[in-house]
């Protein structure tokens, strides 16, 4: 009996940890895993990783950039299209428009708005492109 | 790098004169050992790095040599068993290698901070001061950003699908540990068994974040300590708190589990003095973690009044992979006593991940749902491997797949 469920045993920690996606990998479409994968992080907000791609090539390394967004509340949407900003913008500064508690927060000395399928408007910044996924707004004064 | 790791675990299991275990356990303390050298401020170019590795291996050379074996004849079952494990190793680099890493927690934790030291060729403490987004975690030990680095200075540039390499390299390292040291203990038929079974376990699913990678050096350490291999053993910990927070639970649990077993925990100091610098170096910048923050104490008497609810949560989100639950519980049952230093070991880290949910200042579901279903996978390597030495040693069991000698 003890030998029967010693080799139960270890037939389950076989087949527990085996892990039959990795094998599937081998008759999966990549190239199409890859487009499905690469958009996966922002799927929610169709263009959003393309607009930040554009936007990282039109502004410098270690400039301020505020994101704006047709959603400017922290949780209906807001901090979706905040946060997936850092990593394609990293070398700069990103600033955020709202807090998790809603509240407006200053521009302070942001040099551009990065504003997704919008197009804030604001004293002293103005638009230097656009896409059909947003705009890019830079400070003027 | 892959490639070469391939080569060494082929030619561990069928018994070309390299040593697996201090293999693996090589690469995860040569990597970090790395991550180290990037802390201090060389300028970071393939140069600098390799003059600064090869001085760090010369003094790692006189300290101890490294143990070569004689070669012994190939298996043919262990050949099997090497080409099942091979099979599933192409198709998690298949999945490691198909895209950009696409984590959320890497792009707003782990590659971002990567990234960000990469452009700024150190640890940018101005960032970590002031990332006050709450998935970043300024807190974290850089480990993990820092072999994403790694990689960007081998490779010449910052490559996000290159760095998916790293990955399948440590579940090789968590496969070479595990069969190097089951060998010693079991004979390498079973040995081999043993770490085809354990490959997928030490093949996290997820790619860019450090809890595969924590697994791997919790794997090393349990083992380790367990042979009374002390020295290294806390070294592994060490890396293991300088990948991850939970790294230094790791080092408490096996403080208190050795100090149980009468194996002097004081022998931990090398873990301590990795984790050391770290702990200061955030504290002189001023970069403090969630957990503390507010009432602390508060929260804790507040959801030990109710524990039912994170109960339930735990259960809810705990990885739905029955089969392996069922197959730990029996090994438990059959086993669990003879590993008791493993075992209370595992428990009280898993203790201690459960302890924080009860202090965290964020929402409990939210916590449970989108961090235990990893944290779990961290004991699974290490509690499958001693429960599985432990069945195969059983004169029950362990007969069956002997090889004569």
């Amino acid at each position: 009996m003890k030998r029967a469920l010693g080799i139960a045993a270890v037939a389950l920690l076989a087949a527990g940890a085996f892990e039959p996606f990795y094998l599937r990998m081998f008759f999966a479409d990549r190239a199409r895993m890859n487009a499905a994968f690469t958009e996966l992080p922002y799927s929610k907000a169709p263009g959003l990783r393309r607009f930040y791609a554009d936007v990282s090539q039109r502004t410098p390394l270690g400039s301020r950039v505020a994101i704006a967004a047709q959603w400017m509340r922290w949780e209906g949407g807001y901090e979706y299209v905040y946060a997936r900003a850092m990593y394609p913008l990293a070398g700069r500064d990103v600033i955020a428009l709202v807090g998790p508690d809603d509240a407006p927060r200053p521009l302070g000395d942001a040099e551009w708005i990065a504003g997704y399928r919008s197009e804030p408007h604001v004293d002293g910044f103005t638009t230097v492109w656009r896409s059909e996924d947003g705009t890019l707004l830079r400070r003027t004064r | 790098m892959i490639a070469a790791l391939l080569v060494i675990l082929a030619a561990t299991l069928l018994g070309i004169p390299v040593a697996g275990k201090r293999l693996g356990l090589a690469f995860v303390i040569g990597l970090a050992a790395c991550t180290l050298i990037l802390m201090i401020p060389i300028p970071w170019s393939r140069t600098w790095l390799a003059i600064a590795y090869l001085v760090l291996l010369a003094v790692g050379w006189t300290m101890r040599r490294p143990r070569f074996e004689r070669p012994r004849k190939p298996d043919a079952i262990v050949l099997v068993l090497l080409v099942v494990g091979a099979i599933e190793l192409t198709g998690y680099i298949l999945l490691a290698t198909v895209a950009p890493l696409w984590e959320f927690d890497f792009l707003s934790d782990w590659g971002l901070k990567g990234r960000v030291f990469a452009l700024a060729h150190g640890i940018d403490w101005t960032f970590l001061q002031h990332a006050t987004y709450r998935a970043t975690h300024a807190d974290y030990p850089p480990m993990i950003p820092l072999a994403f680095d790694l990689v960007a200075i081998v490779n010449g540039a910052w490559d996000d699908r290159a760095i998916g390499l790293l990955y399948p390299a440590f579940a090789v390292a968590g496969a070479l540990i595990a069969y190097g040291a089951a060998r010693e203990e079991v004979g390498e038929r079973w040995a081999a068994l043993i770490a085809v079974i354990l490959l997928p376990l030490c093949a996290t699913p997820w790619i860019g974040l450090a809890d595969g990678p924590f697994a791997i050096a919790v794997l090393g350490a349990i083992v380790l300590i367990r042979k009374d291999e002390v020295a290294l053993g806390a070294v592994l910990a060490g890396c293991a708190a300088l990948m991850k927070n939970e790294g230094f639970a790791l080092i408490v649990a096996l403080a208190i589990a050795m100090a149980f077993a009468k194996k002097k925990p004081w022998r931990l100091w090398p873990a301590v003095a990795l984790a050391l610098p770290w702990i200061v170096l955030k504290r002189l910048h001023g970069i403090e973690g969630d957990i503390g923050q507010g009432s602390l104490l508060t929260r804790v008497f507040e959801r030990l009044q109710a524990p039912g609810e994170i109960v339930r949560l735990l259960g809810t989100y705990a990885p739905h992979r029955w089969l392996l639950w069922v197959g730990l519980a029996l090994a438990l049952v059959l086993v669990g006593k003879r590993e008791r230093f493993a075992v209370t070991t595992l428990a009280l880290q898993l203790a201690a991940y459960i302890a924080v949910y009860f202090a965290t200042p964020h929402d409990v579901t939210w916590h449970i749902r989108w961090s235990w279903e990893r944290l779990v996978t961290h004991v699974w390597p290490a509690l499958a491997f001693v429960l599985l030495v432990a069945l195969t040693k059983d004169r029950n069991v362990g007969p069956a797949l002997s090889r004569p000698q």
